[in-house]
């Protein structure tokens, strides 16, 4: 302790002396001011990082015993320095009852100094340790962190949405909070997270793994409060390992297995996430003394998956996860573990302050047997109202395709410049596509378009439709409309093989009792696409076409 | 709650006052805390760790070791530290004074140990909060809570790790207060 200063207050004058003050400390003094014209930098700030009604705790640790003498000395170091018998332990266990989590990326910030002065980052080469000698004092190895949720706990995530800011650049009126977008995440009971931090290194480097199991995961947005996604089941390991050398490649692997996914993509939920990682990587940027070269790997395995996009007219959508009010493309596999979706998404950041970063990812359907079951499914998911329901009943397959991959990889650039062109390519090459292409579903493929890719990108309400339509017809000017953002030009480079198409293009609007059976042994489209010039090559073999009645 | 050994208030010497809510206690020692606050402002020995380090990559090559020996003797085994480099100690150099016979009964060795004799202990603590951080962390981490009960105790685990557990620390919030809040002591 310092010695007082002779200025210094007496400790026992100070007006918190002898009074239990907690939380009040810090409360009341960072009120909004009254009157905030313009919205914080930090507005999606939730101080409340946790709040709930009970918890258990349990902290362990062994007494450590000593290497023994009698048996054979331990040969290898790192995690096996203690020889043969397991480590000592050393963890914490923690169940919630219930609460709220706010984690995001402003929370996460405040955890990154505060994890920097109480940890602070040596940039030093560490070196394995080496094993004990018996008569020694055994080690503990690692820390164990293992967390169980309840089914009542929330994970709320409170983003920054920068590509709403134009929104917002005005003075606000009085008293006016400008709303943060959040992801809220519930799961079931008996989810699980398990943390293990290495306290030796091993020759190979620092083990450290989260593990993350989630039983019925229900994913929400502020998009439009409902489901963006749902599972049975979704399990994370990430191997969060680190070399010995502080500064060599380091990769970090994430595993995902899902089971029974249910994903209801709006182009919004894209933007959302978008936001959500422009938020949490924000910040100033890394030193190039401090500079550690990374690889982040995703891995997916999908099972029994459906994707839902929602392919209502006008982007009118009023309940986005419902059957009976919405009109989906339906992308299906529900082959369990025989046949499932497998992505891959590598992301490499091995270059100090680069250029240009690459981004590769691929996405496959794998058939484990040659069963029709396990295969990628395309359908359309209409409501009973809809005449094609009524007439055509429930259109839940109306594809399929054997084997199917999509590789691809995008480079994207980290300036703005008019000589700089990201680009985005893509091979998609199957086999033994089917497909019954009635008429409504090369319509339901343009809305794709219109409400993922062009101009209905935000949905609306049936209301705000009809407002927007009263306020057209009543000549009121239109609410104000984003402005362009600058963006570097995008070339796609799309390569398409395909062997084995069958095409069936139904005779008749309201049956598909009698076809035009369209067949091709395999299509090979190349296209390149810019913002001046389109090219394309399609050389095709024959197309045989023939009559089928069922 | 678990392992906890009936009986263990009658060893008990407190004042008359709690002898009845004693007596339901199953523990030897009861540890009572009212307005507990607990700040966390810094971790020396870390920094002092990195000092050494340092000291020692400038003396490279003379004395490599030794600065190390200095640290564990006040690290000990108890509070491994974390972080993201080395933390490899020079274990081997040290020779312990516990008797070669590692297969010591946990009996034997918790009637040697005081620290095992006192156990269990319970804990109660009635509103309590900690905080972490200080000046230099744009914000501090608070945790508070209103009812805080546990029980220390030890049990054993295996032949080679005579283990002692700190369990179920059980902390309540019946009014539904934070747990851990991140104040910002400027506004950001």
């Amino acid at each position: 302790m310092p010695s007082q200063n002779p200025g210094e207050i007496p400790l026992d004058q100070l007006p918190s002396h002898g009074q239990w003050m907690g939380l009040s400390r810090y409360r009341g003094q960072h009120e909004p001011e009254e009157g905030l014209k313009f919205e914080p930098e930090e507005y999606a700030m939730v101080t409340d990082v946790l709040d709930c009604p009970s918890m258990t705790l349990c902290l362990y640790w062994d007494v450590v015993g000593t290497i023994s003498r009698s048996e054979p000395p331990p040969q290898e170091g790192g995690k096996q320095l203690n020889g043969f018998h397991p480590a000592p332990e050393f963890g914490v266990d923690i169940s919630f009852m219930g609460g709220t989590v706010n984690y995001g990326p402003w929370a996460d910030r405040q955890r990154i100094h505060l994890q920097n002065m109480f940890f602070p980052r040596v940039f030093k080469t560490a070196e394995p340790s080496e094993p004990l000698v018996p008569g020694d004092e055994r080690a503990y190895t690692e820390m164990k962190v293992y967390v169980e949720l309840s089914s009542s706990t929330i994970l709320r995530v409170p983003i920054r949405e920068s590509s709403k800011d134009w929104k917002h650049r005005r003075r606000l009126e009085e008293g006016e909070v400008r709303p943060n977008g959040w992801v809220e995440i519930k799961v079931g009971a008996m989810s699980t997270l398990n943390y293990n931090m290495a306290y030796v290194a091993s020759s190979t480097g620092w083990t450290h793994t989260l593990g993350l199991e989630l039983r019925n995961p229900e994913v929400r947005s502020s998009v439009n409060h409902g489901i963006l996604w749902e599972a049975q089941r979704q399990t994370l390991q990430c191997d969060l390992s680190g070399p010995l050398q502080w500064n060599a490649e380091t990769k970090w692997i994430f595993n995902n297995v899902s089971s029974g996914m249910r994903v209801f993509l709006l182009r919004e939920h894209v933007t959302l996430i978008t936001d959500l990682v422009t938020d949490w990587t924000s910040g100033p940027a890394q030193e190039y003394w401090t500079f550690v070269p990374m690889i982040y790997e995703l891995n997916l395995q999908l099972e029994d998956t459906e994707f839902f996009l929602n392919v209502n007219d006008q982007n009118i959508i009023n309940n986005s996860s419902s059957f009976q009010d919405n009109t989906f493309i339906v992308l299906r596999s529900m082959g369990g573990r025989r046949g499932y979706l497998k992505g891959h998404v590598n992301m490499d950041f091995r270059e100090f302050r680069p250029q240009s970063s690459t981004v590769e990812f691929s996405i496959e359907a794998v058939t484990l047997d040659n069963d029709s079951h396990g295969r990628l499914e395309l359908g359309v998911r209409t409501p009973t109202w809809n005449t094609w329901n009524c007439s055509l009943g429930v259109q839940d397959s109306l594809g399929t395709v054997e084997q199917v991959k999509l590789k691809g990889s995008y480079e994207f650039y980290s300036e703005i410049a008019p000589g700089f062109i990201d680009t985005l390519v893509l091979d998609l090459s199957g086999v033994g596509l089917d497909l019954t292409l009635h008429g409504f579903l090369i319509r339901y493929f343009l809305t794709i378009k219109g409400n993922y890719f062009g101009e209905d990108l935000h949905f609306k309400t049936l209301e705000e439709w009809q407002d927007q339509q009263q306020a057209a017809a009543d000549g009121i000017a239109a609410a104000p409309k984003p402005p362009l953002e600058k963006s570097n030009d995008l070339e796609i480079v799309l390569g398409i093989r395909v062997k084995g198409i069958v095409v069936l293009l139904p005779k008749h609007i309201f049956t598909t009792k009698e076809n035009l059976k369209l067949d091709t042994p395999a299509l090979n489209v190349d296209m390149r696409f810019t913002n001046y010039y389109m090219g394309n090559s399609s050389p095709s073999q024959a197309i045989q076409h023939f009559l089928t009645i069922h | 709650m678990r392992d906890v050994r009936p009986g263990g208030a009658q060893d008990g010497e407190e004042s008359e006052d709690h002898t009845a809510k004693l007596n339901a206690l199953p523990c030897r020692i009861l540890l009572e805390m009212k307005g507990l606050e607990w700040f966390v402002y810094n971790r020396a020995p870390q920094y002092d760790w990195i000092m050494n380090e340092m000291a020692a990559a400038a003396a490279e090559g003379q004395q490599n070791t030794s600065s190390r020996q200095d640290m564990d003797e006040d690290d000990g085994s108890k509070t491994p530290r974390t972080g993201s480099t080395t933390l490899a100690r020079g274990l081997s150099h040290i020779t312990t004074a516990l008797s070669p016979a590692t297969r010591e009964s946990f009996e034997s060795f918790a009637a040697r140990s005081p620290y095992l004799k006192m156990l269990p202990v319970k804990v109660e603590c009635n509103r309590g909060a900690v905080i972490m951080g200080n000046n230099n962390t744009p914000s501090v981490l608070v945790a508070h809570f209103e009812k805080a009960q546990g029980i220390v105790d030890a049990r054993k685990v295996d032949p080679l790790n005579l283990e002692a557990r700190e369990g179920d620390q059980y902390i309540k919030y019946p009014n539904n207060i934070d747990l851990f809040d991140f104040i910002c002591p400027s506004p950001c």
